[in-house]
C-alpha cells in the first residue's frame, strides 16, 4: 500500500484537498521510513555523532544536498553531541541554510543567520509570542476549534488529521498575519512549500512571491488602518544597531512573514496528529484524561520528547576545525542536529523508547536548544493544550475508528500520523 | 542582569539580553523562574526550589541565561 492510498482518508472529505501535503511529506520521508529510531539507535551505538546526512543514513536523496555539494556530512546523536552543537553558534553557524534558503525567504533569514543580526530579527518578534499576547493567540485558537467540531459532531465519526489539526494552526497564524478567510486553502498550501526541503526550489520560490504579493496588499492596509495584529505591530516595529535604531522596512516584513508561515503551519498540526494517534492507541490514559485534565501538559511533552514532528534542526556549517564529544569536524562540513535521536538517548532519558508521560520532568529538545530556540514554542504548547481540551470537551468516549484502516507514524525529516480516524459516543 | 541569593552560599544571576524565552528554566524550578509579559525569564521573591531543581535549570537553559555562583562567606 503506497502513502497515497494510506493518508486518503475513508470519507470522500480531504480527498483531493491535501495533495500537495501528500507531495511535500514525501519528499521528506513519509512512506518510506515510519520508524527511524531503530536504526538511529543502533547508529548512536557506534558513537555520539555519525558521519553521514540523515537521509544518507536511510538510503533517501538528500532535499538539502544540491546547495551544498561534496560538503562532508555529519549528524548527532546523542544527547550531548546535540547540545553541544546547538549551544555553540560560532562554531556551528546558521548562515550556510541561508544559501538554500535565501530563494525561500528573501533578504531576512531568522534561521540562516547568526547573532547579533539573528538577535535583532528575533527580538523583534519574540514579544508577540510571550506571555502577553498570548491573549490574542488564544481568542483565535478556540472559536476555531469548536467551528471545526461543529462541523462534523453530528456524524459520531470523523478523520481528525485533516478535518480538524490540519485545519487551524496555519488558520491561526493567517489571523494573526490578516489573511482572508476565503483565502486561506490557498495560502495553507503556499505556507507548506515554504518548509525546509518540502518543495523543489521553483515551486518554493513561486509560492514565495504570491505570498509576499499578498502580504504587501495586507501591508499597506494596516498602514492605514492598524489592527491588533502582528503585522501592524511589525511595521512598527524599529530594528536595534549599533549606532542606534532604524525603522523596520516592508521588505524585512515580508521576509520575516516567510519565515514564520512555514514554521507555525507544519508542525504544529502534525504534533497534535501525533498526540491524538498516540492517545488512541492508548485508551486507558485516553480515558483518565477526561477526568483528569492537568495531565495533558505531561502528555503534550512526553509526545514531543518521543515522537517529535520533526527529525533535526536546520544543519550547521562548521566555521572551524571542531571536535563534537570527541569527534573531529573539520572547518566547512555540514553537522545536523539530530534533535529527535537526543531526545532518545538512553544516556539521558531511561526507557528512551516508552511513551511515558509520568516519567521524571526533564528538558528535551524538541523545540531545539541555543539562540535558535523555537520562538512559536510557547504558542504551539498553548495550541496543543487547547486542541486537545476541546475534543475532550465535546466527544466522549473518544475512540479509533474501528472501520478504518489503523493509522501509524511516519517519515523522516517531517514526522506525522498517515490519518487519525476516529469516533465516539 | 537580576540576581538573588539562592542559599547562604549560592548566588543565582539571569541574563535577560540573551533569554529565548524557552520557559525551560519555569518548568524545571517554578518558585525560582517564570516569563514576564514580553516572555523574558525574571526571578521570583521565594522561597526557592531546592538547588538540585535550580542547578537543572541553570544547566538546560538553552543559551546560559541563568548563572550560579558560589558566595564567599
Amino acid at each position: 500500500m503506497t502513502l497515497k492510498d494510506e493518508i486518503s482518508p475513508a470519507g470522500a472529505s480531504g480527498v483531493g484537498r491535501y495533495d500537495w501535503e501528500r507531495e511535500t511529506t514525501q519528499r521528506t520521508g513519509a512512506g518510506a521510513v515510519d520508524d527511524p529510531y531503530p536504526l538511529i539507535a543502533v547508529r548512536r551505538a557506534e558513537g555520539p555523532v555519525a558521519s553521514d546526512s540523515f537521509f544518507g543514513m536511510f538510503g533517501l536523496p538528500d532535499p538539502m544536498a544540491a546547495a551544498w555539494p561534496g560538503a562532508q556530512r555529519f549528524a548527532t546523536l546523542s544527547y550531548a553531541a546535540t547540545e553541544a552543537v546547538l549551544r555553540d553558534n560560532v562554531t556551528f553557524s546558521n548562515a550556510g541554510i541561508r544559501r538554500m534558503t535565501e530563494d525561500v525567504f528573501g533578504p531576512v533569514s531568522l534561521m540562516g543567520s547568526d547573532d547579533p543580526e539573528h538577535r535583532q530579527f528575533r527580538l523583534l518578534i519574540q514579544p508577540a509570542f510571550g506571555k502577553k499576547a498570548m491573549g490574542l493567540w488564544t481568542s483565535w485558537v478556540k472559536p476555531r476549534l469548536d467551528e471545526l467540531i461543529d462541523g462534523f459532531v453530528e456524524q459520531g465519526r470523523a478523520e481528525l488529521y485533516f478535518d480538524y489539526c490540519a485545519q487551524f494552526p496555519v488558520f491561526v497564524i493567517a489571523m494573526t498575519l490578516g489573511v482572508a478567510r476565503e483565502d486561506l486553502d490557498h495560502f495553507h498550501e503556499l505556507a507548506a512549500k515554504l518548509q525546509i526541503g518540502a518543495a523543489p526550489p521553483d515551486e518554493a520560490r513561486a509560492a514565495r512571491f504570491q505570498v509576499e504579493d499578498y502580504m504587501r496588499r495586507v501591508i499597506a492596509a494596516r498602514r492605514v488602518q492598524p489592527r491588533d495584529d502582528l503585522i501592524s505591530l511589525l511595521i512598527d516595529s524599529e530594528l536595534k544597531t549599533a549606532e542606534g535604531s532604524e525603522k523596520i522596512t516592508e521588505e524585512q516584513i515580508l521576509g520575516l512573514v516567510c519565515n514564520l508561515l512555514p514554521a507555525g503551519a507544519g508542525t504544529t498540526y502534525r504534533s497534535l496528529g501525533i498526540v491524538l494517534v498516540t492517545l488512541l492507541q492508548r485508551p486507558e490514559l485516553l480515558a483518565r484524561l477526561y477526568g483528569e485534565r492537568d495531565l495533558i501538559p505531561l502528555v503534550i511533552e512526553e509526545a514531543l520528547r518521543w515522537n517529535g514532528p520533526v527529525l533535526t534542526a536546520p544543519f550547521r556549517l562548521a566555521t572551524a576545525d571542531a571536535e563534537i564529544e570527541g569527534v573531529k569536524i573539520p572547518k566547512g562540513a555540514l553537522v545536523e542536529p539530530g534533535i529527535a535521536a537526543a531526545n532518545r538517548d538512553p544516556a539521558r532519558f531511561d526507557q528512551p523508547d516508552a511513551f511515558d508521560p509520568f516519567r521524571p520532568a526533564q528538558a528535551n529538545l524538541a523545540f531545539s536548544f541555543g539562540s535558535h530556540f523555537c520562538v512559536g514554542g510557547q504558542v504551539a504548547r498553548m495550541e496543543l493544550r487547547s486542541a486537545l481540551n476541546a475534543l475532550l470537551d465535546r466527544l466522549p468516549n473518544l475512540r479509533m475508528d474501528p472501520d478504518a484502516p489503523p493509522p501509524q507514524l511516519t517519515g523522516l525529516l517531517y514526522r506525522m500520523p498517515t490519518g487519525v480516524p476516529v469516533v465516539w459516543g | 542582569m537580576i540576581e538573588s541569593q539562592l542559599t547562604p552560599g549560592l548566588r543565582v544571576r539571569i541574563d535577560r539580553n540573551r533569554c529565548v524565552c524557552s520557559e525551560s528554566c519555569a518548568r524545571l524550578a517554578p518558585n525560582t523562574f517564570e516569563t514576564d509579559d514580553e516572555g523574558l525569564v525574571t526571578l521570583l521573591a521565594g522561597p526557592f526550589d531546592g538547588e538540585t531543581a535550580v542547578r537543572a535549570a541553570a544547566a538546560n537553559c538553552p543559551v546560559a541565561a541563568i548563572i550560579l555562583e558560589p558566595v564567599d562567606r
